[in-house]
């Protein structure tokens, strides 16, 4: 029996120290790989919260015939996901009420995400990635992040986002291929205009 | 360098940027704000039940049962016979009527004169 499969035994049957346990082992996994996707740091504080939250309540639905790392993923891809579409509703919302004399300041100047790990010399670079990241479609965009952000094999991405190995690398393609597109469009307007 | 060249070279750092980045930190105290988030999550066996029946799907099944039940018994009682009324004689009807019958309490006293 491995460190997942114990871990799971015990919260299984509702052992406190068994639940400490695992959010010490995945709480640095889920907080990064939810602030590559919603690149706010409160807001995947809020998500890793929510992520631990759904594994204790469910962790008797957890069949084992997945890695407990990989289940753990899929969660927090799913409450990231479904956290910016709340955010984007809001927004929208936020835009109505704009036009009846809301406050415009948040939408004409979108907050900047600043990677507390990236190097400080990369920086500006990081912070146009992060910026292109946030255009790319839903599948590409988790494919990138896990590869590129949290160094996950391809291998381990098929199982993550239940697809076939091939499927991951046509979907690496095309993330390269479309975030050269959108930092090209980015770098060509900003020498322009110089 | 020309543009296109230094645009190249932009996007390519850019690309770059992310290969060797660093874990970020979590706060601190995650596992006291999870369980202080556990404990408001945790419910009542009504409130359980209250948000079971409180979904739309469910009310809907439901009332729709409820409206269904009710038409299955009122055609059901449609077509059985209703109660048949007994039938007098025509005897029957004349004891009962008839005004030679002792019904009252002055016909009682006056019985032995008529």
């Amino acid at each position: 029996m491995n460190q997942s499969e114990v871990l799971v035994d015990q919260l299984k049957q509702g052992n406190q120290s068994g639940f400490t346990a695992l959010v010490d082992l995945y709480q640095d996994m889920v907080y990064n790989t939810a602030l590559s996707i919603v690149q706010n740091k409160d807001d995947a504080d809020d998500i890793a919260q929510e992520v631990f939250v759904q594994v204790y309540l469910s962790v008797n639905t957890f069949k084992g015939e997945s890695k407990l790392s990989t289940w753990i993923y899929r969660i927090t891809i799913t409450k990231a996901l479904d956290h910016e579409k709340r955010k984007k509703r809001k927004k929208r919302l936020g835009f109505i009420q704009s036009l009846f004399g809301g406050d415009r300041e948040e939408r004409q100047h979108p907050v900047e995400f600043d990677h507390p790990g990236v190097q400080l010399e990369k920086k500006e670079s990081a912070s146009e990635l992060f910026k292109a990241l946030k255009k790319l479609p839903d599948k590409q965009r988790i494919a990138f992040t896990l590869q590129k952000l949290e160094g996950i094999s391809n291998h381990e991405i098929a199982e993550i986002m239940n697809t076939s190995l091939f499927a991951v690398e046509s979907l690496m393609g095309r993330a390269k291929i479309n975030l050269k597109k959108i930092l090209f469009n980015y770098y060509n307007e900003k020498i322009s205009d110089r | 360098m020309n543009k296109k060249e230094k645009i190249d070279d932009l996007i390519e750092q850019a690309l770059i940027s992310a290969d060797d980045i660093e874990r970020a930190v979590v706060k601190p105290f995650l596992l006291t704000r999870i369980n202080s988030r556990l404990n408001q999550s945790k419910e009542t066996i009504w409130e359980k039940a209250s948000r079971i029946i409180g979904k739309p799907s469910v009310a809907f099944s439901g009332l729709a049962m409820l409206i269904l039940i009710n038409v299955t018994v009122i055609i059901f009682n449609r077509s059985q016979p209703g109660p048949v009324a007994p039938e007098q004689s025509l005897q029957e009807n004349i004891d009962e009527f008839s005004y030679t019958a002792v019904s009252t309490l002055y016909d009682f006293e006056n019985s032995e004169q008529q």
